[in-house]
């Protein structure tokens, strides 16, 4: 799941520990055997992934530990065993590393007292950049909150305080950007935004990762996915080829031809094809075995003599993916 | 000092109720002496001096200055990490010892600008003169003394628990008042007495019984400089190993 794209400027991966699994060199994030647990309760348990440049989801039911995982690679929270490095570093207690990070924590963690101007200001200058209002002001400008900029925080709706925080992350125009639960408050108009705007620096060549539990809101912005459940790694990579692995579970294609009844009696006595149903003008199709049907439905199709319409996975969306996770 | 993170502080600290609460109620010092002007109880300078020397030690180094020190000191630290705002400070390239270092700064700066103009104010009113027995000066070093030991203190304490409030209550109530008064053995153990030795050298009543500090000068300044260091490197290495959701 990764590209190499913007990835030259980032320092090298450290060494690999010869009894883990290697580091992918393109990975800007990479946890290995991570877990973390308070008292009792194992909130994380042995993760190990690599996240190179562009947008990454992190879904997971509520509670199912996302929060404690981007805390790990935020360094604010120490991994009770394991590994995470960050651009190169480990992430615990490495004050350096924020050059490169951006973190816009779920809680609302703003400074009532001050506006998104001074702020994304404050932010700026804490980084140590030479022209800390100039990076103030393109961060809210891409943020689009220059109108309402300099109104106190205090009075803002929950969609702006979520752009006056991403505002202050960006401040410092930071290769790699953490985002825990982005989507939190925000109404359609926004959450198109902030998707664009993900979307956009993904583009450039950042790593962005970010979690939601809201599916349309993941399968929108990205391809790439985590899915945590109960502490665990249920599955990473991308979602539809996640789907397509899943053998266990039969496939499901729409199909909608000229004539479906004539199509069906031809694929109907296929070993491969477990259930058939028909849904107004089109008609359902599952199969155990993925690779099979994809390669002989096309010659069914002209064998019957009939047009095709429409022909797709109908069961390939991120949230079969996911309740189909969940479930197992 | 990072002027960025003292400026921050500064208008955080000052922007909440409760320290301008707690600062109106620093003026009460002050108001006692005008009613004790008033109401003419005084037959000379030595009630004067016992009056002056007793609203110091109960009300404005035994209570008004732990309870400033400790608005502040939780304003300072223990408010953000409460609130979670703290987040915006730790994901910056900066030293949480220097967080902390700037934090305590603040909040010392604005104790020591509250206090001593409070207790110039009251004692010279009481006394009718700034300079008799030296009582303005020494009494005004012991509070200052004392806000500066108990902020340290309780700024440092916030980066350790969050309950630092009701920590230092009860370590300024139960410990301070109580405890070290009724096992004298004890009060070298004791913010207040660091802060009452300070003036030792400088007070001079000839009724010795009206002013009688445990410690000398000497002792104060060794215990006070003690407890400021060793408060702000447990503050600093608190701070350094904070966690994120550990403590809710």
């Amino acid at each position: 799941m990764n590209s190499t794209d913007g990835y030259s400027t980032l320092p090298p991966a450290p060494p690999i520990p010869a009894d883990r699994v290697p580091l992918n060199p393109n990975a800007t994030i990479s946890l290995r055997s991570v877990s973390r647990w308070f008292g009792d309760v194992v909130a994380v348990n042995d993760i190990t992934f690599d996240l190179g440049p562009g947008v990454t989801g992190l879904l997971g039911p509520n509670g199912a530990g996302k929060t404690t995982l981007l805390h790990t690679m935020s360094g604010l929270l120490k991994p009770s065993s394991g590994t995470v490095t960050v651009a190169g570093s480990p992430t615990w207690a490495n004050t350096e590393m924020w050059n490169q990070v951006g973190l816009v924590p779920e809680r609302d963690t703003l400074y009532t007292f001050l506006s998104a101007w001074e702020y994304a200001l404050y932010g700026a200058e804490l980084h140590g950049i030479d022209d800390p209002e100039a990076a103030a002001l393109l961060a809210i400008e891409r943020v689009d909150l220059t109108d309402a900029m300099h109104r106190k925080m205090g009075g803002y709706s929950k969609g702006m305080r979520q752009r006056a925080k991403v505002a202050a992350a960006l401040v410092h125009d930071p290769a790699i950007l953490i985002l825990d639960e982005p989507f939190n408050g925000t109404d359609p108009r926004q959450r198109a935004q902030m998707t664009e705007m993900l979307k956009d620096f993904g583009d450039e060549g950042r790593t962005v990762v970010f979690s939601s539990h809201i599916l349309s809101d993941v399968e929108h912005l990205a391809e790439d996915v985590l899915v945590v459940i109960n502490g665990r790694l249920a599955a990473s990579g991308n979602f539809r080829r996640i789907r397509r692995l899943m053998t266990n579970r039969p496939h499901a294609f729409t199909i909608r031809t000229s004539n479906n009844r004539v199509l069906a009696a031809q694929i109907v006595n296929r070993d491969e094809v477990s259930l058939l149903s028909f849904h107004e003008d089109a008609m359902e199709v599952q199969t155990t075995d993925y690779g099979v049907f994809t390669q002989t439905v096309a010659e069914l199709i002209r064998s019957s003599g009939v047009d095709l319409y429409e022909l797709q996975p109908a069961d390939d969306s991120l949230e079969n993916v996911f309740a189909y996770l969940v479930a197992t | 000092m990072n002027r960025v993170l003292a400026q921050l502080a500064a208008r955080q600290i000052l922007g909440r109720r409760w320290t301008i609460i707690v600062m109106a109620v620093m003026l009460l010092p002050t108001i006692i002496g005008l009613i004790y002007q008033l109401l003419g109880d005084s037959s000379g300078p030595l009630d004067d001096a016992e009056f002056a020397v007793g609203m110091s030690g109960v009300l404005m180094v035994g209570m008004l200055v732990p309870i400033l020190a400790l608005i502040l000191g939780t304003g300072a630290l223990g408010s953000e990490i409460e609130g979670g705002t703290v987040v915006f400070l730790l994901s910056k390239p900066i030293s949480r010892q220097r967080i902390l270092a700037v934090k305590i700064t603040v909040a010392v700066a604005v104790a020591v600008l509250v206090v001593t103009p409070a207790s110039l104010a009251a004692t010279w009113i009481v006394m009718g003169s700034p300079t008799t027995y030296g009582l303005m000066f020494g009494l005004t070093l012991t509070a200052a003394a004392g806000a500066i030991i108990y902020t340290v203190v309780f700024v440092a304490l916030s980066a350790v628990t969050h309950r630092a409030i009701v920590v230092g209550l009860i370590y300024v109530f139960v410990w301070e008042l109580f405890i070290t008064n009724l096992f004298n053995g004890l009060r070298w153990l004791s913010i207040r007495e660091y802060a009452d030795g300070w003036a030792h050298a400088f007070i001079s009543i000839p009724d010795p019984d009206l002013y009688d500090p445990q410690l000398n000068l000497v002792a104060a300044i060794i215990g006070s400089v003690l407890v400021v260091v060793i408060a702000a490197l447990i503050g600093g290495r608190a701070l350094a190993r904070f966690q994120i959701g550990e403590r809710t």
